[in-house]
């Protein structure tokens, strides 16, 4: 299994399922958040078979609070596994953040600092949740508006956590840009450190500046398109690790699925000079 | 878990849920970023409650639902790892909601939305169609036991409010809005035909038929449980209506099929 490292893909919308299923795009493939399948049944999980029946899929799960405090949820390993099993994805992969405490989902990703105790608890419950689905795992950088007194920076705290607990890395190169804006490091410096062996996925995707204090707080809002100092990180880190598989990323203001085709078709670009330049 | 993590992650929920600085010890600059992730919070929830109770938010409004999605968070916060059916207290919730009591038939809209993603996310079964029956001798028919479509659902409302529901859901501004419910009982039935949701509001002898079904009935029982409701009800009528409706699933004999 795994993808082809030189094509891109796609975040599947509902609002897209009959166009994504009649594309004819050429090694197109897609990337769903599994919670929204841990359904008994209905329209969306038949979409998705059928999809399924003709693309690869990967899995990028939203809700695992693998840097939480709240033992892993065992009712979401059960219809994880069962997902997996039924759809067979190329990736899993999953956030470095937390999401639940004291039993409560909160529906987004809160950060953790990045200190030497929280990655001795993130790679326990890596461990334990690899174990749990008989699978390898790509973890995701975050998107930061928060800057927490920290032992080690976010590539090394990466480094670290997918070293020892055997996960790959999923990068998010709109995330790194967002947090580099927000908390104050060098985007460029970052893309350029990080190993690439370690690299399983990347990610585009658009942000928007946020609406009370503007540019100095960058939203990771999924709801524009790829922002252009953003391409040219992805381009500085294809140039330098070679091509990878590419998700386009859009969860809201959804354009129809031409539209993202043709910015998928960008990054495709960019991969297949890669490719030609090696 | 214990020391310094535990205790980061204890001041960031209480950050989250609206405590002034209680990461100070954590963060230099909690201020602007914590108010990012409370956003992210009350907004995954927002969204999550509007897309399951699209008719309540339109005829509430933007901004009443913001509130009261933020009330019933706090009341009832998401304990499962998805939202996807989340705010299965939402109806009751609304009931008992100060603010919504000149609206006092809005958990009654809030129960047809319930019902009708109930329908939409229910387990596959296949239905049954009305030649399935056809070849059935009219004895063993009379003691059949039918069950229900697992999708469908069957509510009971205290007030007169499907249409009001069905013209709140339909995103159609020509669709003109009913005139104020009235206070009368109503029973609907909502399931899923072909990947659809369908619905009806439901005549007094229908609606006892498919409970006397949903409860066990044989399709005689289900027949006199209709007569019993209305004596005047064209029974044959409604069993063939049930059956072209697909809301019906698989049929088994009460001694066997032999």
């Amino acid at each position: 299994m795994g993808l082809p490292p030189s094509i891109a893909g796609v975040g599947l919308k509902s609002e897209h399922y009959r166009a994504a299923l009649e594309s004819t795009a050429d090694g197109l493939w897609f990337e769903v958040h599994p919670e929204n399948y841990m359904v008994a049944g209905g329209p969306r999980l038949a979409w998705l078979e059928a999809i399924r029946a003709r693309r690869p899929v990967s899995f990028h799960g939203v809700a695992a609070s693998l840097a939480g405090p709240d033992p892993l949820d065992k009712a979401h390993l059960t219809s994880l596994r069962a997902l997996v099993s039924r759809f067979e994805p190329a990736l899993i992969s999953e956030h470095v953040a937390w999401s639940a405490a004291g039993g409560v989902y909160y529906g987004d990703l809160f950060p953790l600092p990045y200190t030497q105790e929280a990655a001795r608890h993130l790679i326990d419950r890596i461990d334990q949740f690899q174990i749990a689905l008989g699978r390898r795992i790509l973890i995701e950088n975050p998107a930061s508006y928060l800057t927490l007194r920290s032992d080690m920076s976010e590539s090394a705290f990466l480094a670290e956590v997918c070293a020892r607990s055997g996960c790959g890395l999923l990068l998010d190169v709109n995330n790194i840009y967002v947090s580099a804006n927000n908390t104050g490091f060098d985007a460029d410096a970052y893309v350029d450190a990080v190993d690439g062996g370690m690299i399983g996925e990347v990610h585009i995707a658009g942000h928007e500046a946020d609406s009370a204090v503007g540019r100095a707080l960058l939203i990771d809002s999924h709801a524009a398109p790829v922002a252009a100092p953003v391409w040219a990180l992805y381009e500085r880190l294809i140039a330098r690790i070679g091509p990878r598989p590419t998700l386009l990323e859009r969860d809201a203001r959804v354009p129809p699925f031409s539209e993202l085709m043709e910015e998928r078709a960008r990054a495709a670009d960019v991969l297949s000079a890669t490719r030609e330049a090696a | 878990m214990s020391g310094a993590l535990a205790a980061y992650h204890d001041a960031f929920i209480r950050a989250v849920s609206g405590e002034e600085t209680p990461l100070a010890a954590f963060s230099a600059c909690e201020g602007l970023g914590v108010r990012v992730y409370r956003n992210n919070v009350l907004s995954a929830i927002e969204s999550a409650l509007a897309s399951n109770y699209p008719a309540v938010r339109r005829l509430v409004g933007e901004a009443f639902f913001l509130s009261a999605a933020r009330t019933y968070f706090q009341a009832a916060p998401p304990r499962v790892r998805t939202l996807t059916a989340y705010g299965d207290a939402f109806p009751e919730f609304l009931d008992a909601l100060p603010e919504a009591q000149s609206t006092p038939y809005l958990g009654a809209v809030a129960r047809l939305d319930r019902a009708w993603l109930e329908a939409h996310l229910a387990p596959e079964a296949a239905a049954l169609a009305p030649g399935d029956l056809a070849v059935m001798d009219e004895q063993i028919l009379a003691q059949a036991k039918i069950a229900l479509h697992p999708s469908a659902r069957i509510i009971t409302l205290g007030w007169r409010v499907y249409e009001i529901w069905r013209a709140n859901r339909a995103y159609d501004a020509s669709v003109t809005q009913p005139r104020e419910a009235a206070p009368e009982h109503e029973t609907a039935l909502l399931w899923r035909c072909v990947g659809e949701v369908q619905s009806r509001s439901l005549r007094a002898a229908e609606a006892a038929f498919l409970r006397a079904l949903a409860h066990g009935s044989t399709l005689g029982g289900a027949g006199e449980a209709a007569l019993r409701a209305a004596p005047e009800a064209n029974v044959s009528e409604i069993v063939a209506g049930a059956l072209s409706s697909g809301a019906l699933a698989c049929i088994s004999n009460e001694e066997g099929a032999q």
